[in-house]
């Protein structure tokens, strides 16, 4: 088992030894914990439970046993349709000293899901990958991630008409070296689209169209929008998903998409909200999800991006998240990416607008 | 099973039931949901002929008597597994009092009583003599919830209200289980399953604006009816919901129990109860316990 980089965790808990029969124990000696990585039948699952009730009848002092699933090949329904096959079988009296945290690709089952086993879920949810809603995902970094956040920064303060920005600003800003910048730079000054000045300051001379289209046709491998549908059955209500947002206000996360467009320009040309998008800042690329669950346990991560999503949070890979502070309420996205997010939902026309709303002179075709 | 109006059933018993008794009662139950959810079932009729009516105030036997000798006086009729006992003992073989009304049997009532404040048995009988021997009245000890905030229907005969209704089904299981229901049309289903099914049938019905105020009014019950437990009835209010969730067999049980309940024609999944029942986990129950910690 990997070592196990959580406080509290280290505190409560010790590595097992031979003699426990177990991955790890309570410091007190009552919790046996056995962790075990990539489960791939129910065979496997059945013998795991079958060692944690050897190893709670060898050892008497230990009260309660908690099996934790790390990424298991098997669904989460096979995983909860067993453990109820199961509890029918084994004494009412191991039913409740037995414990399971599966983090499956479908999310997390605690069973019973009490505070001191989420506990232990958020605990190894550091250890598993890939992804879920109510997670930590941490986003692919493609090579050119760096230009193009530098491009999104310029083009921000160009469309606000704000000073130029130092070099070594835009540098922390992006999250990256000096050189890098600088290579970001040369490319821009290729295509004439940057002025430097003496102070060690740049800033954008036009709207750089090449950079743009190349930003729109990279948008899901640069964005990696993490889309949600409303498995309910219920309407899908963006409405009321914004006002628990609003009451929410989680961490890092801003408001993008028509909502932010709304907000940007008063007389923002469209009817209703198709859709809640949002932008989450991940200076570490690593998305904080669990929000989600609390914002509404029915959404639900897709992949199949023909389906219409009810919610879209693309996470922000970069030190500067350039987020509009609206008080009490939630902020805004930049409209750089409020822009792209009308894009992306077919809303050209009303992105163009949007550009032009800040500079007239830009005209997207 | 038979289907009923709702309003139809509600304006037979305040038709059916002399006037001067009706302040001693309410409706609780799948009808009084049904009732109540009118609009969300969209004149979908109640697969129900039971009318669960709760007497009022708690312990009040006398007033049971006294109203089962009067409507068999006048005509109301015992179902067929409503009969008499030749002592008051042992409590648990006491016949439920059900009643038909006068030359009719589209819909029964069964009385209930609200528990003493001091019941800690999840099902107490109290044994009650009619003319012919004794029944039995059934008091359940979260029943007393109901009573709390009650609503009155166009009829002018009291109901239940759902949040209450469903708080005290939730306490009723802190567990799943082992027991099944023995007779009737959900005979063998896991009766855990078909009470805490209620509860996200209620959720689903109500809708999740509706249930965020739920919290609020639970505290509130709970107070006033367990002044003294309030705060560990609250802290383990979710237990069995939560393992009811977890619990892939008991929750399709609970599935199949509200396609012939209350979500009858909605075609619900198990996935959407578990979203209804995750729903109420984040919006009410957690608050719940939180304000009880």
């Amino acid at each position: 088992m990997d070592e196990i980089d959580d406080k509290w965790w280290n505190t409560e808990f010790r590595p097992g030894s031979r003699q426990d029969g177990v991955d790890h124990v309570s410091r007190d000696g009552r919790i046996a914990v056995e962790v075990r990585k990539g489960l791939r039948s129910l065979r496997d699952f059945d013998a795991e439970i079958l060692q944690l009730a050897r190893a709670m009848d060898k050892n008497s002092s230990i009260q309660q046993a908690c099996l934790v699933l790390v990424s298991p090949t098997l669904s989460l329904e096979r995983i909860r349709h067993e453990w109820a096959t199961l509890r029918r079988v084994v004494s009412q009296e191991f039913r409740k000293r037995l414990s399971i945290v599966a983090l499956t690709r479908e999310g997390p089952w605690v069973e019973p899901d009490e505070p001191f086993f989420r506990r232990i879920a958020n605990v190894f949810e550091g250890v598993t990958q890939g992804r879920a809603q109510d997670r930590v995902v941490r986003m692919k970094s493609p090579e050119s991630r760096k230009f193009y956040e530098a491009v999104k920064i310029l083009l921000v303060r160009w469309l606000r008409h704000e000073e130029p920005i130092a070099i070594g600003s835009l540098a922390e800003g992006v999250g990256c070296s000096y050189p890098t910048i600088r290579s970001s730079l040369r490319r821009l000054e290729q295509d004439r689209y940057i002025q430097r000045h003496s102070n060690r300051t740049v800033e954008l001379t036009r709207f750089p169209t090449k950079a743009w289209e190349e930003l729109l046709a990279l948008d899901r491998q640069l964005r990696q929008p993490i889309r949600f549908i409303d498995a309910s059955g219920d309407k899908p209500n963006p409405i009321g998903l914004i006002e628990r947002l609003q009451r929410m206000r989680p961490s890092g996360i801003a408001l993008g998409g028509v909502l932010a467009a709304r907000h940007w320009h008063q007389t923002f040309d469209l009817h209703g909200t198709p859709r809640v998008d949002l932008v989450a800042h991940a200076p570490d690329a690593v998305v904080d999800l669990k929000f989600v669950k609390r914002l509404d346990p029915a959404l639900k991560i897709v992949d199949d991006t023909t389906t219409s999503a009810t919610l879209v949070i693309r996470p922000l890979v970069r030190n500067a998240n350039l987020f509009e502070s609206m008080g009490s309420e939630m902020p805004v996205a930049d409209p750089v990416e409020t822009t792209l997010d009308l894009s992306e939902l077919g809303l050209t026309q009303q992105a163009s607008k949007l550009l032009a709303h800040f500079r007239k002179e830009v005209r997207l075709s | 099973m038979n289907k009923l109006d709702p309003n139809v059933l509600f304006a037979r018993i305040v038709s059916d039931i002399p006037a001067e008794l009706h302040e001693y009662l309410f409706v609780t139950g799948s009808l009084a949901a049904a009732y109540h959810f009118q609009a969300q079932l969209e004149g979908r009729a109640v697969n129900t002929k039971d009318a669960d009516l709760v007497v009022h105030p708690a312990g009040n036997v006398t007033s049971c008597r006294g109203m089962a000798e009067k409507l068999l006086g006048t005509g109301w009729v015992r179902t067929e597994d409503c009969y008499p006992r030749r002592t008051p003992q042992p409590e648990d073989e006491l016949r439920a009092i059900r009643l038909y009304p006068p030359n009719s049997d589209d819909y029964f009532i069964e009385f209930l009583n609200l528990p003493d404040r001091d019941q800690q048995t999840p099902k107490r009988w109290h044994p009650i003599e009619l003319s012919d021997g004794w029944y039995g009245l059934p008091s359940f000890r979260f029943m007393a919830l109901t009573s709390v905030g009650r609503l009155r229907s166009d009829v002018g005969l009291e109901y239940a209200a759902p949040p209450m209704m469903a708080l005290s089904n939730l306490l009723s299981h802190p567990e799943v289980g082992r027991t099944r229901i023995e007779s009737g049309a959900m005979k063998g289903t896991l009766r855990s399953a078909k009470d805490l099914g209620r509860v996200l049938a209620l959720a689903v019905l109500a809708g999740r604006d509706e249930t965020a105020a739920w919290t609020e009014q639970w505290l509130a019950g709970l107070k006033q009816c367990f002044p003294d437990e309030w705060k560990l009835l609250a802290a383990q209010a979710g237990r069995g919901l939560r393992e009811l969730l977890g619990d892939e067999a008991a929750l399709d049980e609970a599935r199949g129990t509200t396609d012939i309940g209350l979500l009858s024609g909605r075609n619900t999944t198990s996935q959407q109860l578990r979203i209804a029942g995750e729903r109420l986990l984040v919006d009410v129950i957690e608050p719940l316990e939180q304000a009880a910690s």
